[in-house]
């Protein structure tokens, strides 16, 4: 009796043609996309989407076409943050429109397909009872539609901002093109150390991306009154040393402060409102390094 | 998935889909040497799980609209302008474009349109008398 692989062709349901399409697909819209930046982390609440914003913020100061995907479809906030409020995105005949918000920075995020912030992400369909078979499958596919269905344009850089957890990097890996960059948070206590480090672990497994490095937010606190700084977190095995147990890059600390959030909640631009404060220099620390190409690929269209 | 028919130890061919129909697809396969055909039938979480991939069982004729899986499986997916009807919708004076948004919008819903487009905001404005 003859075997799967005794058998030529696909069978004809052509189901692998079309995964190959739409992988082709998602190259295609990319090509004009210099470099592609994955921000993620293995814990909740460590300011993941608050980076991204602020890091397209301040690339985007300095000239760089910057694109956001908001890759937490059930939680969805990055549309707020870079300003791009609740508008809708428009639908033209080679995709659909990213909304753009401060900075000129474009961004997609499922925040723009819910009909309201309090409704939460729903599917609809048959099997709703199993929603643990299929319901991993269409979020993934959601991104990838996101990535192949926006109409992106030329862009320096694409930062793509992950949910909680490390068990999307492989998923979306494998959309990007070979040599995307990797971009660990952290904030400085043991449980997020312990969590990120099987991130960062997780992210030297999987050969198409690069690590750009780990990055500390909510770092010292600088009091408003007497200007002191204070650790918000007690942990002896700092970030920095996390980074090098890695052996990635340590991309520095970012300060806590509460006008980060505020800005962030109003969408407008912390960096670009205090320049002169030590989070925002942080920030662009990093965001220069992103600009040196560290760690990642020139992929796609020079500019 | 392919499907072998054992009795001439041969691939069978895709014949043809249909459905959904209360949950289930049926895939039609056949042998090219004696001609048996075998139909499987999925159950509503294979459905979905196929639904999920954003494939047609068979081939699709023209590739998808810009994410139209998206919307399709959304449970409440927002309804979208398109760039004509945004264009014309913004020669619209201010103070009543919101007027005509909303109208427009709940004209598009009572017809199950997902998309707004330059003939849905005339039908509308034909409807509302604006």
């Amino acid at each position: 009796m003859k075997k799967y692989s005794d058998l030529p062709g696909d069978g004809g349901s052509n189901i692998v043609g079309q995964v190959t399409e739409q992988m082709e697909r998602v190259q295609a819209r990319l090509e004009a996309v210099r470099r592609i930046v994955v921000v993620m982390s293995g814990k909740g609440g460590v300011g993941k989407s608050a980076i991204t914003a602020n890091l397209a913020a301040a690339l985007s100061r300095e000239g760089a076409k910057v694109g956001a995907l908001d890759g937490d479809v059930n939680g969805p906030c990055l549309a707020r943050m870079v300003g791009a409020g609740d508008e809708r995105p428009a639908v033209g005949p080679a995709g659909v429109k990213p909304l753009v918000g401060a900075m000129g920075v474009k961004v997609m995020s499922m925040h723009s397909w819910l009909p309201d912030a309090r409704t939460p992400l729903a599917w609809k369909g048959p099997a709703q009872a199993e929603r643990r078979v299929w319901q991993g499958t269409i979020e993934t596919g959601a991104l990838r539609q996101f990535l192949a269905d926006t109409e992106w344009g030329e862009l320096d850089f694409l930062l793509v901002d992950l949910p909680p957890g490390a068990t999307q990097l492989p998923s979306i890996a494998g959309l990007l093109p070979s040599g995307s960059g990797v971009l660990v948070v952290t904030i400085p206590s043991s449980a997020s150390h312990l969590a990120v480090g099987k991130s960062l672990a997780l992210a030297q497994q999987i050969a198409s991306v690069s690590v750009v490095g780990l990055l500390e937010n909510m770092g010292p606190y600088e009091c408003p009154h007497c200007g002191k700084m204070t650790s918000l977190f007690a942990n002896e095995h700092g970030s920095d040393r996390l980074a090098a147990d890695f052996g990635v890059p340590f991309l520095g600390s970012v300060p806590f402060d509460p006008r980060m959030a505020a800005a962030l909640d109003e969408g407008t631009s912390f960096v670009a409102e205090y320049p002169s404060s030590p989070a925002a220099a942080a920030i662009e620390e990093c965001a220069r390094v992103l600009r040196q190409g560290a760690g990642t690929q020139t992929i796609g269209a020079a500019t | 998935m392919k499907f072998l028919c054992v009795k001439c130890d041969e691939g069978m061919r895709f014949d043809e889909a249909a459905g959904p129909e209360e949950g289930s697809v049926s895939i039609v396969f056949q042998c090219p040497s004696c001609e048996m055909r075998v139909a499987m039938l999925t159950n509503p979480a294979e459905t979905q799980l196929v639904n999920a991939l954003d494939v047609q069982i068979g081939g699709r004729t023209e590739p998808p609209a810009p994410l139209a899986a998206l919307r399709e499986n959304l449970d409440q997916a927002p309804l979208l302008w398109t760039e004509e009807a945004e264009a014309r919708l913004r020669k619209v004076p201010g103070p009543m474009r919101s007027a005509v948004r909303t109208l427009t919008e709940k004209y598009a819903s009572e017809q199950g349109c997902r998309e707004i487009t330059g003939q849905t905001l005339s039908e509308a404005r034909q409807r509302f008398g604006k």
